[in-house]
């Protein structure tokens, strides 16, 4: 029997759940995480000042023709928080990624705030043939995220047009009250950097063409920007008291803004991904996650969750069916070709060929040593660590140089 | 749903089985795979849609089963233009959904096939795609940029008013090809005096549907030229996917004259 937890909702499913003091070990971790995100924005930007940050911003992308990059994905969050930093003075380059699978929603609300708020836009649109070999590589390969294309391109489109515009900045709508809920180890790739992984599954499943078009984004491509050219990414929303259901009623009052069923679905792929092929394939139902990061941080009662949880994940069955039809159709799947497909169990992702021994022998103690090297709050240890050695290097250099005379 | 009677056309163009958007019918730019785009613009509560294949139009074979694909995403009239002739599966094209066929070529250089065309399915349901690469006003000669192989035709407008009535074809759809991908402030004034030209100098045409294509970039735009009575509508291209002329890619379709 599966039993779940009494304060959020994550449960069984989830690799390493258990029953944790008022909670679960999943509860408990948001809670900490809370306290360390919150260090890390502030050593990361030195501030805990919006205003603040923003003159920050404008600082370091003075070269710059935009106060920074923003991705816009025509989401609520990424709708809201690029409505936010104008508000606060920024004139950021809205970019956006087109896979292929934009809803007339995404589009819509996209277009209403970049008009109303006057600001340049520019797209990366990835050639449709390549985007729907890979995903049907992936799909062909059983691995459990096929989101990881989508995060990939995303995180690469923004780098890229960073890297032309010669921005600092790197403005998204990622958030921590309704994402800081950790996603368990078995329901996505760990590492969403790793392109090495993307290439070993096209090599194996797909047609051998090469990836044009596709914006990579890798492990070596982020270490690149922290170590080298300083390129920071900049979460906004984390700043902010930011509340789902006020957010979607001032966007609609100011832009005409379309609310969205449930989070993500400004993307056709993503819903049914969502909503129908994890469920149904992994036996994985991500609004478990979603909504314990609502019920902890008080925008969603528990009960109320539950409930939602119990209903299925697509507000109506037609849509559903609609959905499905146009997958099928995109995909050039037959029905049985879906259906064996969801019979199928799941290869993990390290099966095939990957960058795990990098993320964990270089990548992570990289991390650590740009945490240690850009935190103010251990400044004064680091500076008396620098000074202390300083002094014993001299001191060494006098006694050698008595001793040689 | 507005009160206007004008016909609004969303204009995509594919290339293989791409959506491309071309400026000054050259230099096709990527757009995306043309069934999203065309679910969205359907979605977006276009009036109708016309769907050109400029590589159909050198290869003179439309590609049946992709326009199969992309009519089920449209729940609107469809207009198609690419490479029709008298080779063409004009039945099965039909069935396929599409309700207008759109002619340039085929219009000079298979006339007979035009006329049998429109005696076949209607004079409504045939369209000639006037791509005009220069008009000299005083003399009243036409240049009519041909994409088959990128040249010009030179005829006065009086013997092009004579073809077509001819050839019983009832829309016209005239498209400056300067303006093609460029929309700008001086694109009603010309196309003003361009019909006016039209007008006296081709008045059995006005009978016909006319529609002007090419450059319109704003709902404005539109209803500065609404006064023109014989005028009965616009193809809108850069319009739906590079609104106010953005480096960016987005697909719309003006809201007061969506059916929506």
């Amino acid at each position: 029997m599966k039993s779940s937890c009494p304060r959020c909702l994550m449960d069984s499913t989830a690799t390493g759940w258990k029953l944790l003091n008022k909670g679960c070990s999943y509860c408990e971790l948001y809670i900490s995480r809370e306290n360390i995100n919150k260090e890390n924005q502030i050593f990361q930007n030195k501030t805990n000042s919006l205003t603040e940050i923003v003159n920050e911003i404008k600082i370091r992308n003075k070269d710059s023709k935009y106060d920074g990059i923003f991705g816009l994905s025509g989401g609520l969050d990424s709708c809201y928080a690029l409505h936010k930093l104008v508000k606060l003075g920024l004139h950021p380059l809205v970019v956006h990624m087109d896979n292929g699978w934009n809803t007339e929603l995404a589009s819509n609300n996209i277009e209403k705030l970049v008009t109303k708020l006057g600001l340049d836009y520019e797209t990366h649109i990835i050639k449709w043939s390549t985007y729907k070999k890979l995903q049907i590589a992936f799909l062909n390969a059983d691995v459990v995220d096929i989101e990881m294309l989508y995060d990939q391109a995303a995180s690469g489109t923004c780098a890229n047009f960073a890297a032309k515009y010669n921005c600092k900045t790197i403005l998204t709508g990622s958030n921590h009250s309704t994402e800081g809920m950790p996603m368990p180890e078995n329901w996505s790739y760990v590492n969403k950097l790793d392109e090495r992984n993307i290439r070993a599954i096209w090599k194996k499943f797909g047609d051998g063409t090469p990836l044009e078009s596709f914006p990579f984004f890798s492990t070596r491509d982020f270490l690149k920007q922290l170590f080298i050219t300083r390129v920071k990414w900049v979460s906004i929303l984390d700043y902010l008291d930011y509340n789902r259901e006020e957010a979607i009623a001032e966007l609609t009052e100011l832009y005409e803004f379309k609310p969205y069923p449930f989070k993500h679905y400004e993307s056709v792929f993503t819903r049914f991904y969502q909503g129908y092929l994890l469920p149904n394939k992994f036996g994985i139902d991500k609004r478990k996650v979603h909504f314990s990061s609502l019920v902890l941080s008080g925008q969603l009662s528990r009960q109320e969750a539950e409930r939602q949880l119990k209903e299925s994940a697509y507000p109506d069955v037609d849509l559903l069916e609609q959905d499905k039809a146009y997958f099928l159709k995109r995909m050039s799947w037959t029905e049985d070709e879906l259906t064996s497909y969801l019979r199928r169990s799941e290869i993990p992702h390290s099966r095939y060929g990957n960058e795990m021994r990098f993320y964990e022998r270089i990548y992570l103690p990289a991390m650590k040593v740009y945490r240690f090297l850009n935190s103010p709050i251990k400044v004064s240890g680091k500076m008396r660590w620098i000074f202390k050695k300083f002094i014993r290097s001299i001191a060494k250099a006098g006694h050698e140089s008595f001793g040689s005379t | 749903m507005n009160g206007s009677e004008l016909r609004v056309l969303a204009s995509l163009q594919i290339s293989g089985d791409e959506a491309v958007k071309t400026e000054q019918f050259r230099n096709p730019q990527y757009l995306g795979d043309p069934t999203n785009i065309l679910r969205i613009l359907d979605q977006k509560g276009a009036q109708e849609i016309l769907l050109s294949d400029i590589g159909a139009s050198k290869t003179k074979l439309p590609n049946y089963d992709f326009i199969r694909h992309l009519s089920e995403e449209v729940s609107v009239p469809l207009a198609y233009g690419g490479g029709l002739s008298e080779n063409s599966d004009i039945k099965l094209l039909t069935s396929l959904g599409v309700e207008r066929f759109v002619v340039n070529n085929s219009f000079f250089e298979a006339n007979s096939f035009v006329r049998e065309l429109s005696s076949q399915i209607g004079k409504s349901s045939v369209a000639l795609s006037l791509d005009i690469s220069h008009f000299d006003e005083e003399s009243g000669i036409l240049e009519l940029w041909s994409s088959l192989n990128s040249t010009v035709r030179r005829l006065p407008i009086s013997e092009l008013n004579e073809m077509v009535i001819a050839s019983k074809v009832g829309e016209i759809i005239i498209r400056v090809v300067e303006f093609d991908g460029r929309s700008s402030n001086s694109v009603p004034a010309r196309y003003r005096s361009i019909l006016k030209k039209f007008q006296t100098l081709a008045p059995d045409l006005l009978s016909l549907q006319i529609l002007i294509g090419t450059g319109i970039g704003s709902e404005d735009q539109i209803n500065s030229l609404s006064d023109i009575k014989f005028l009965d509508g616009f193809v809108v291209g850069t319009m739906i996917c590079r609104p106010q002329n953005s480096n960016g890619v987005l697909i719309t379709f003006p809201k007061t004259f969506s059916i929506l």
